[in-house]
């Protein structure tokens, strides 16, 4: 799960146990590489899965994101975290690619709900208000939910996926983007407005 | 400080449920090895440089060190000769590139000559058949009349 919002100098466990595995690998040591992959693997595919809503896309992404830091581990100077930066290069990969897929019609491959959907209390609640037949509903709410967020500018998007999706802080999706926290949350504010508007039947 | 206004919490409630998207089973199982794969066939794919591989075979420490001095030799001694040839060549084509010119013939000129040459020329042929003497040269001049010459001389 995404590591809660920092504001301390202190990077948090897991980016302090990425250090010696990323001067590992900056030394072409695959194995370390490999475990720096498993460590940071959903996060990565989860970014690119929210914001394309095609898991062989996401496929595709997130896999060239991780052969892209491959490449560029040598000149990664350790800066920013380990994770922050392969974030930035997702997100550079995915935008790369939504835009050329501009004029091309959405096209959904959505994954499958895991189990625990149906004991999540919030999702319960929401869905007991409308039907009865809670697997199909989840399933239509799913689906609305997709294609509103691919309304969204890809700007917006990603901010929406990176904070209420994936639990990302302001600061934390300031460092990614380049830009300063300010402008994550007047991001933020305006797609929230705009989903509130394309989802209004299924909130209210 | 309460912000509720801009949380939006209900959607928020339900833009939760993005969270529960998950790929197929085992799929995060696979993830690592095909990266893996895929970055081990890039490197292998990898061509390499020319220098490259002329270093790793010189510096090769098996007994291709005779094989590796006679190539280099080889191409020391191509190196010579085309060193000569482009040298040589290059003398020819100065010489050629500074000749001095000759004075450009006058074609016009020439050719009233030779067309004026050729008609005396058949003209003679022509009057030389009845001249005895024979003495009528390429420059008579055919439209102009003859005259026998006399000529005084003093005291006779």
């Amino acid at each position: 799960m995404p590591s809660p919002p920092s504001q301390t100098s202190t990077p948090p466990p897991e980016e302090a146990d990425d250090r010696p595995l990323v001067e590992r690998a900056r030394k072409q040591d695959a194995d370390a590489f490999e475990e720096l992959v498993r460590r940071h693997q959903s996060r990565i595919y989860g970014l690119c899965y929210h914001l394309t809503g095609n898991h062989e896309d996401a496929n595709d992404l997130a896999q060239d994101s991780f052969i892209k830091a491959w490449k560029a581990l040598p000149t990664f100077r350790g800066d920013a975290s380990f994770i922050t930066w392969i974030y930035r290069i997702a997100t550079n990969n995915c935008l790369t690619h939504l835009k050329s897929r501009r004029n091309v019609l959405p096209h959904f491959s959505l994954n499958d709900l895991d189990a625990n959907t149906e004991n999540d209390p919030t999702l319960v609640e929401l869905v007991s208000h409308h039907t009865p037949r809670r697997d199909s509903q989840l399933n239509e709410l799913q689906k609305r939910l997709n294609e509103a967020m691919l309304k969204l500018s890809e700007e917006h998007r990603m901010v929406v996926a990176m904070h209420d999706v994936q639990g990302m802080s302001h600061v934390e999706i300031a460092e990614v983007l380049g830009c300063n926290p300010g402008t994550v949350r007047s991001r933020l504010f305006y797609a929230r407005q705009q989903l509130q508007a394309w989802l209004s039947d299924l909130i209210k | 400080m309460s912000n509720d206004y801009r949380e939006f919490p209900e959607l928020q409630r339900l833009l939760a449920l993005k969270r529960h998207e998950q790929p197929p089973p085992g799929y995060f199982d696979r993830f690592p090895l095909r990266v893996m794969a895929r970055i081990e066939a890039m490197e292998r794919n990898v061509p390499t440089p020319w220098w490259k591989s002329l270093l790793a075979t010189l510096t090769a420490p098996s007994g291709l060190v005779g094989v590796n001095a006679l190539v280099v030799a080889g191409l020391g001694l191509i190196g010579v000769s085309l060193f000569h040839v482009a040298t040589s060549t290059t003398d020819e084509e100065v010489a050629w590139t500074h000749r001095p010119s000759a004075p450009v013939p006058d074609l016009e000129a020439n050719r009233w000559r030779a067309s004026e040459v050729a008609s005396r020329a058949s003209v003679n042929t022509l009057s030389s058949t009845n001249d005895p003497t024979g003495a009528q040269g390429l420059f008579e001049i055919p439209h102009l009349s003859r005259e026998r010459a006399s000529f005084v001389f003093p005291g006779h």
